[in-house]
């Protein structure tokens, strides 16, 4: 491609358009063949039927999945013996899940009571401590200090 | 697009309507048209990968959405339509992911078509592909619709929802753009 071809085409894209709207001269091009100007850009080889395979197929994979659900004005589908283990086991491992999951917060709860009854118990004694000190003469504590040590 | 493929086209979009007729009218829908989707849509992100995985994604939407055609365009403006605005889905998701570096997005796009096994381009054409990615996307959409696809101003106002007379300004201005970069780039 040269400089030349490429201002050539741009001036005569633009000379079409002043002259009317049916778009430049068409170009034939081949479905696995750009047009000149794109022919820098490859493409794999069969490109468009493999695409047009992947595409399809991932397309009748949606319309059976719609079908294996609820159908319109005839109401469920039989469901096949696979999907209702499948069914069964993955309600299954829900309530086993749910279970464990109120286990744990059971214990959680029993701990948390647990450490709330020693802080209550560790607060009675600091407020008996409180009431022992209140009254006294510090100095005489102090002195049955001293006399202890 | 010709008569016979307008033609071919209204018969198909009849038996897409019908549930019992719409997989086999589909495949041949995509056959009809996925050779001039995929160069749409690979003249804008450049790559072979992506534009495989933005055709696929807007030919899957256009199956999931086929109840929403109305009719009122044509069936192909329609699929335009939806691979366009798939398209540009695409690339604002890699401007997204490239926000945080410092590289340029169309630059990163320039090196990542060079580094693609599916380009073979001299210098000419890496300029040429330069000159055309300088323009805004909007603008890139409207010339390669025009340049490349020869499409008719008519049937680029309905895929972008632009005037025509607004098309054709933009379409000017694209040339010269392009014009100058190659002249000015030697």
């Amino acid at each position: 491609m040269t400089q030349e071809y490429i201002l050539d085409r741009l001036q005569r894209s633009l000379a079409d358009d002043s002259a009317n709207d049916t778009g430049a001269a068409s170009r034939p091009k081949g479905e696995n063949m750009p047009s000149p100007d794109d022919s820098h850009f490859l493409l794999p080889d069969g490109y468009f039927s493999s695409f047009s395979e992947r595409l399809n197929g991932r397309i009748v994979s949606e319309v059976r999945g719609h079908a294996s659900g609820l159908k319109p004005g005839k109401g469920f589908s039989s469901p096949s013996p696979i999907r209702i283990v499948l069914a069964v086991a993955s309600a299954a491992a829900m309530l086993a899940v749910l279970v464990g999951t109120g286990f744990y917060f059971y214990n959680e709860q029993r701990a948390i009571d647990a450490k709330v009854e020693s802080i209550m118990a560790y607060d009675e004694a600091i407020d008996n401590l409180i009431d022992f000190v209140d009254g006294q003469n510090i100095e005489e504590i102090l002195a049955d200090a001293t006399f202890y040590e | 697009m010709s008569a016979r493929n307008e033609q071919k086209m209204q018969e198909l979009a009849r038996l897409l309507a019908d549930v019992k007729t719409r997989e086999k009218a589909f495949a041949m829908l995509v056959e009809q048209t996925r050779s001039q989707l995929y160069w749409h849509i690979r003249r804008m992100v450049l790559v072979h990968e992506d534009a495989d995985d933005v055709l696929q994604n807007a030919y899957l939407k256009a199956w999931r959405s086929i109840d929403t055609f109305r009719g009122e365009s044509s069936l192909s403006t329609w699929l335009y339509r939806i691979a366009t605005n798939e398209t540009l889905t695409f690339m604002a998701q890699q401007r997204m992911r490239n926000v945080m570096t410092s590289i340029d997005y169309e630059d990163l796009m320039l090196s990542r078509m060079e580094a693609d096994t599916y380009y073979d381009g001299d210098q000419m054409q890496r300029k040429f592909r330069q000159a055309v990615l300088q323009l805004p996307e909007k603008q890139r959409l409207v010339f390669n619709m025009r340049y490349y696809d020869d499409m008719k101003y008519e049937q680029i106002a309905e895929i972008t929802g632009t005037s025509e007379g607004a098309l054709k300004a933009s379409y000017h201005i694209a040339v010269k753009k392009i014009e100058q970069f190659i002249l000015n780039s030697d």
